[in-house]
């Protein structure tokens, strides 16, 4: 059985309330010391003493945060942790026992609502991972207007460029690409022979990069 | 950084206004005592409508039926018992190993029992039979309620260990009723088929409420008046 001491206000020590980074190591003394302190804070608490239990929720805040900063950091995170893990001790006040230890009670309830904590942020980073892909693929997938206003210039230089040709070209071309038929259905469709379709086509590329390009390709 | 540490002292003010008196949960003893009460209650309500006589002849028949009985009850209570150490914060939670031996001893009964029967009778002994299929659905019917209220007994669980809380419960509530309606079912079945329907149950049960943990306790823990 721990000792229960009896509750006075100045109950909390010095070291207690300070900042975890502005306070030396306490002893193992002044460490089982808290331990007894808070204990019989939570007991006298339990019973609904409110004083008792301010005194103890602002003693085991910098335990908290220390706890939290351990496992999220020194951000605002952290200090969400710490109004969490206070909000859960006051829910489940009722489940310290007299008698037992409280550090490691307090010690659970902290590490499990920062691992929880961790979980949902890992949670909430693949979500913001996720939506950002969406948008990527958006950006690429879903032209804007100018795109658009391009690729119909484009394709209607590409029309005029094949209406222009021979008419045996452009048979050629519109059977073999865009159709895209093979030399023998283009050459049964057409009546002509395959050796025939692929100089008509050959040179029909050849006109058509003239037409688009103003380059000639035999130059290249 | 100051601003959130104002917001903490906040807090800490609206939460000691709110500090009314809490009554103190019981030892585990005390509340392992309270729940196989309940359970105890409500298996005997469901048994008193089914003639027992026959069932529990046959589990006291040979020293094997009972010692695979008894240790499905033991596996039942000593879960039961887990469950109340790791639900509370501070406690070890190596208490969740403690309803294993008694499994295991139950697993292996029924394993050995497979063995003898297939010495004895051959392959006949490895026959599927859907008969006992019942038990599953009576083991299941009788468990979930029973678990609920183990859930109910231990709903701060869920910010604690929830899976480990989850589990035991159910693997309490489902080997508990186990027990029970070994002392019903007809009798006859194959060593394999009891293997198979009822530590099936008690294991699929126990998994499903492991998986589902963390959705049974937001529903039923403490966490929904937060």
């Amino acid at each position: 059985m721990a000792v229960i001491l009896p509750f006075t206000r100045n109950a909390v020590s010095a070291t207690s309330m300070a900042e975890p980074g502005q306070q030396q190591a306490p002893a193992a003394s002044d460490r089982a010391a808290d331990d007894a302190r808070w204990a019989a804070l939570m007991l006298s608490a339990q019973d609904g003493d409110k004083d008792a239990y301010r005194i103890l929720l602002q003693a085991i805040a910098p335990y908290v945060r220390a706890i939290a900063r351990r496992y999220l950091g020194h951000g605002e995170d952290a200090e969400d942790a710490v109004q969490e893990v206070l909000m859960v001790v006051h829910g489940i006040r009722h489940t310290f026992e007299r008698g037992r230890p409280f550090k490691p009670w307090l010690g659970t309830i902290a590490s499990r609502r920062c691992i929880d904590l961790l979980r949902r942020r890992a949670h909430r980073a693949q979500h913001e991972m996720a939506d950002a892909v969406d948008v990527d693929y958006h950006a690429h997938g879903d032209p804007g207007p100018e795109d658009t206003l391009l690729r119909e210039q484009e394709a209607r230089h590409v029309r005029r460029a094949v209406d222009d040709l021979p008419a045996r070209q452009r048979d050629a071309i519109s059977m073999l690409r865009l159709q895209e038929l093979s030399l023998n259905e283009a050459s049964e469709q057409s009546k002509q022979t395959v050796g025939s379709l692929k100089v008509a086509c050959h040179r029909a590329i050849g006109s058509l990069q003239r037409a688009l390009t103003g380059k000639d390709p035999s130059h290249d | 950084m100051t601003d959130m540490h104002t917001d903490t002292n906040r807090l800490i003010d609206q939460l000691s206004a709110r500090a009314s008196p809490v009554r103190r949960m019981s030892s585990p003893f005390l509340r392992t005592l309270a729940w196989l009460a309940v359970a105890s209650l409500v298996i005997a309500i469901i048994l008193s409508k089914f003639d027992v006589g026959a069932g529990w002849a046959r589990v006291m028949a040979s020293p094997d039926a009972t010692v695979e009985w008894a240790m499905s009850l033991l596996t039942g209570v000593l879960a039961g018992y887990a469950l109340f150490q790791v639900s509370v914060p501070g406690r070890n939670p190596r208490w969740a190993w403690l309803p294993v031996p008694a499994a295991v001893l139950w697993i292996a009964g029924l394993g050995l029992g497979c063995m003898h029967e297939l010495a004895r009778e051959g392959g006949v002994a490895l026959t599927f039979h859907a008969g006992p299929m019942e038990c599953l659905r009576a083991i299941t019917l009788t468990s979930v309620p029973l678990g609920l209220v183990l859930l109910l007994m231990v709903r701060h669980a869920g910010v604690v260990r929830p899976g480990a809380s989850a589990s035991m419960a159910m693997l309490s509530a489902a080997a508990l009723s186990s027990s029970a309606v070994s002392l019903i079912h007809h009798g006859g079945e194959s060593s394999l088929m009891v293997l198979l329907w009822h530590v099936g149950a008690v294991l699929m049960l126990s998994l499903l409420s492991l998986l589902g943990s963390r959705r049974m306790f937001a529903w039923i823990g403490y966490t929904r008046r937060l």
